[in-house]
C-alpha cells in the first residue's frame, strides 16, 4: 500500500458476487476517505497447476477455473491449443464454439442480472436484505423473474444440448469441437429462440422505464472517466469469439486499434499488489496505476461501432442517445448487459439459421507445431486471455492468465473509493454505504474465482481503520 | 413426480444424492417419473418443480449416521443472500409464485461419512444409495396405489 492513511473501514465480506472479498476504507487525518482497497483474498494458482500437463488436456482442466463460465475458459484455451497444433478449426467448428460462447454470455448475464443485481433495482439499495433475493422478485415483479428464469434456461440449455451437460462441458476441444450439430439439437435451440427473445424485450422495456428513476445514484456509483477495451472484427463490430483488440480513451480516442491479441504483453502489463490476490491489470502506454481501463459489456458496447444484428443495434443507438457515446458510470453495465444478451440470442439464430452449421466437418487435427499459444476471447466479465508455452511434446512448461476481473481491478478500486467518499461521514460504516459499495462491485459481476483462481465460496466484510491501523469500525455480511 | 438429486460428485459421497436420481432414471419401477441430476439447486428448477406434483429432493447429509436414510419435509423457505442457489423450500416457493404450481415436496436423506474432495464414495454411502434407492421406489408405488384407489373413489361415485 501506498498511503499512510488515518484509519481504515473493512467491508468483509461482499455478498452477492461471484466469490470472496474484503474491502478496507482507509481515512485521512482530517477523517475523510483518503483510499478504498478491493481485496480479494483467495489464492488457486492454475498458471502452476498445469505445468507438466499436455495441452490436450487443458481446455477441460482450464474449465474448472469456474463454474459460472467454463465455455469462455473452454474456447480461449482451446484457441490458444489451436496455435499451438499450427490450425484453424473448420468454419462450421468455429461457428459452433461461437454458438456455445455466446450461449455461455447469455446464461451468465441472465445470472448476473436477473438474480443478482435485479433485486437492487426493484427494492432499491436501501430496500429489506429479506426480500433483496431471488424469491422476492418472484413475489413482487413475477415477470421478471418468470423472464430470468427463461433467459438463463435458453443459454444453459443450448450448452447441455451441444456439450452434453451444463457445467464443464468437455465439447470444445483444440482444432475445433468434438462432434457435429444434428439437425435435431439445431430444431430444438431454433424453437426455444422466440420464447428467449420476447423475455429479454420485455425485461429491456422495463429496465429503460425503471432507469430515470436511477440517474442520481447512477452519477455516483462508480462513474469515472476511464479507457474501455476490447475484440472487434474487421468491420468493427463487436465480436465475442475472434477479432482485434481495440482500446478507446475515456473522451473516445481510439489508443490503439487493429491489436492482434498475440501481442497483448506489449500493451497490457500485470501489477501485483502486496494486498490482494488478484492481479491489477494496466494500459501500458499510460503506465502503472494511470493505465486504468475497463472490459465486459459496457466498454464492449463503447468499443465497437455496432453489434450486427438489428435488434441489438437499435438498442445500441437507443442506449448511446440515453447515457452517451463514452458512459463513465459503472451503473451501465446492467444496461449493456441486457443489450448483449438480446445479441447473443439474434446471432445464435443467426449462425443456426446457416446450413451449413450442421456439416460434418468440425475438428482439425495435428500435432505440435509450436511452442507457443495464445488464445483470446470475450467471456461475459470482458476479455479473457490465455497463454501457454509448451516443449516438443506439447507438455505445458508456464502459462499466463489475464481474466476479465483482473482487467478491472483498477477500476473496480475506483469505485469503490468513490462510493467510500461519498457515503462514509464519519468513524462509522452505515448500511447505506455498504449496501452501495457492494453494488457498485455488482456492476462489473466480478468473478474472483476465475481472477484468482480461488478455493471455495466467498461473502464480503468492510473494515475502518486509523492511519496507525486501529479498526474503527468492521461490518461482515 | 419430479425426482431431484443433489451433490457434487467430486467431493466422495457428497454425489451420493445424485446417484440415486441416475439410478432411478433408469429404473423400471419408475416409468413416468422425472428425474434431474444436478449439482446444485437453481432457481430455473422452478420450472420444473412447478410441473410436479410431488417433488423429491435427495441429499446428502453428513449430520446423519452414516448409511441411514431420512426422509423428512423441505424446512424454511427463507433464501441467503447469494443467490446463485436456493433451498428445496425456497425452491418451492418460486415454483408457487411463478406458475403458480403447489407441489407436495419432501426431502430424503442419504447419512454420509466423508465430503473429501475425490471420486470413491465410501461403503455406507454405497449402501445408502442402496436404501434410498429401494425407499423412493417404494414410496412411488404407494403413491400410485394411493392414485389408483382415488380415481376408483372417483368413478364408483
Amino acid at each position: 500500500m501506498t498511503t499512510e492513511p488515518a484509519s481504515t473501514i473493512v467491508i468483509d465480506p461482499v455478498t452477492r458476487i461471484e466469490g470472496h472479498s474484503k474491502i478496507t476504507i482507509h481515512l485521512d487525518a482530517d477523517g475523510a476517505v483518503d483510499r478504498a482497497f478491493f481485496h480479494v483474498t483467495q489464492f488457486r494458482g492454475f498458471e502452476r497447476m498445469v505445468q507438466g500437463r499436455p495441452i490436450h488436456e487443458m481446455p477441460s482442466i482450464m474449465a474448472r477455473i469456474c463454474g459460472i463460465c467454463p465455455v469462455s475458459h473452454l474456447v480461449a484455451s482451446a484457441k490458444a491449443c489451436d496455435e499451438i497444433l499450427a490450425v484453424e478449426p473448420p468454419p462450421t467448428g468455429a461457428d459452433l464454439r461461437r454458438v456455445m460462447n455466446l450461449a455461455q454470455l447469455v446464461q451468465s448475464h441472465a445470472l448476473s442480472f436477473f438474480h443478482l443485481s435485479s433485486p437492487d433495482l426493484l427494492f432499491g439499495f436501501d430496500g429489506d436484505p429479506a426480500v433483496r433475493n431471488i424469491v422476492g422478485v418472484a413475489q413482487h415483479h413475477p415477470q421478471l423473474a418468470r423472464d430470468g428464469i427463461a433467459v438463463r434456461r435458453f443459454g444453459q440449455q443450448i450448452i447441455e444440448w451441444l456439450g452434453g451437460k451444463r457445467i464443464h462441458p468437455a465439447w470444445v476441444v483444440p482444432g475445433g469441437v468434438d462432434a457435429p450439430l444434428t439437425a435435431e439439437t439445431r430444431d430444438r435451440i431454433v424453437a426455444t429462440i422466440p420464447g428467449a427473445l420476447a423475455a429479454i424485450r420485455r425485461t429491456l422495456d422495463w429496465y429503460q422505464t425503471e432507469l430515470v428513476g436511477w440517474e442520481e445514484e447512477a452519477a455516483g456509483l462508480g462513474s469515472f472517466p476511464s479507457a474501455y477495451m476490447g475484440l472487434v472484427d474487421d468491420e468493427g463490430r463487436m465480436d465475442h469469439y475472434g477479432g482485434r483488440l481495440r482500446v478507446v480513451s475515456a473522451n473516445g480516442d481510439r489508443l490503439a486499434d487493429d491489436i492482434d491479441p498475440r501481442s497483448y504483453q506489449d500493451v497490457i502489463g500485470e501489477a501485483v499488489e502486496p494486498w490482494s490476490y488478484l492481479k491489477s491489470v494496466y494500459w501500458k502506454p499510460a503506465g502503472y496505476p494511470a493505465g486504468i481501463y475497463r472490459v465486459g459489456p459496457l466498454a464492449r458496447l463503447v468499443v465497437s461501432d455496432r453489434f450486427g444484428t438489428p435488434g441489438a443495434d437499435a438498442e445500441l443507438k437507443a442506449f448511446r442517445s440515453r447515457v452517451g457515446r463514452m458512459p463513465s458510470s459503472t451503473f451501465h453495465y446492467h444496461y449493456a448487459r441486457l443489450i448483449e444478451v438480446l445479441f447473443g440470442i439474434e446471432r445464435i439464430a443467426e449462425l443456426l439459421r446457416d446450413p451449413g452449421i450442421l456439416s460434418p466437418r468440425v475438428r482439425s487435427h495435428a500435432p505440435i507445431n509450436r511452442n507457443e499459444g495464445v488464445g483470446v476471447s470475450e467471456a461475459p466479465r470482458g476479455t479473457l486471455i490465455h497463454h501457454y508455452r509448451v516443449d516438443d511434446d506439447g507438455i505445458v512448461q508456464w502459462a499466463n492468465l489475464v481474466i476479465a476481473t483482473g482487467h478491472n481491478n483498477l477500476a473496480m478500486n475506483e469505485s469503490v473509493t468513490q462510493v467510500a467518499r461519498r457515503y462514509v461521514k464519519s468513524d462509522r460504516l452505515s448500511e447505506g454505504m455498504l449496501n452501495r459499495v457492494e453494488a457498485v462491485i455488482r456492476c462489473y459481476d466480478p468473478c474472483l474465482s476465475c481472477s484468482t483462481h480461488a478455493l471455495g465460496d466467498m461473502p464480503l466484510e468492510i473494515t475502518l481503520l486509523t492511519n496507525d491501523g486501529v479498526v474503527l469500525d468492521e461490518i461482515r455480511r | 413426480m419430479l425426482i431431484i438429486g443433489v451433490g457434487n460428485e467430486l467431493r466422495a459421497d457428497d454425489g451420493v444424492g445424485r446417484a440415486v436420481a441416475e439410478a432411478l432414471a433408469t429404473d423400471a419401477r419408475l416409468a413416468g417419473v422425472r428425474t434431474r441430476s444436478v449439482r446444485q439447486l437453481t432457481p430455473e428448477l422452478a420450472v420444473d418443480v412447478a410441473a410436479a406434483s410431488l417433488v423429491v429432493f435427495v441429499d446428502a447429509d453428513i449430520r446423519l449416521a452414516p448409511g441411514r436414510i431420512a426422509v423428512g419435509p423441505i424446512g424454511d423457505a427463507r433464501p441467503g443472500s447469494f443467490s446463485h442457489h436456493v433451498t428445496p423450500a425456497a425452491l418451492v416457493e418460486l415454483a408457487r409464485l411463478l406458475d403458480g404450481g403447489v407441489a407436495d415436496a419432501i426431502t430424503v436423506r442419504i447419512g454420509v461419512e466423508s465430503l473429501d474432495l475425490g471420486y470413491p464414495r465410501t461403503a455406507a454411502a454405497e449402501r445408502g444409495l442402496r436404501r434410498a434407492v429401494e425407499v423412493i421406489a417404494a414410496m412411488v408405488a404407494d403413491r400410485g396405489a394411493q392414485r389408483r384407489d382415488e380415481a376408483s373413489c372417483t368413478r364408483s361415485r
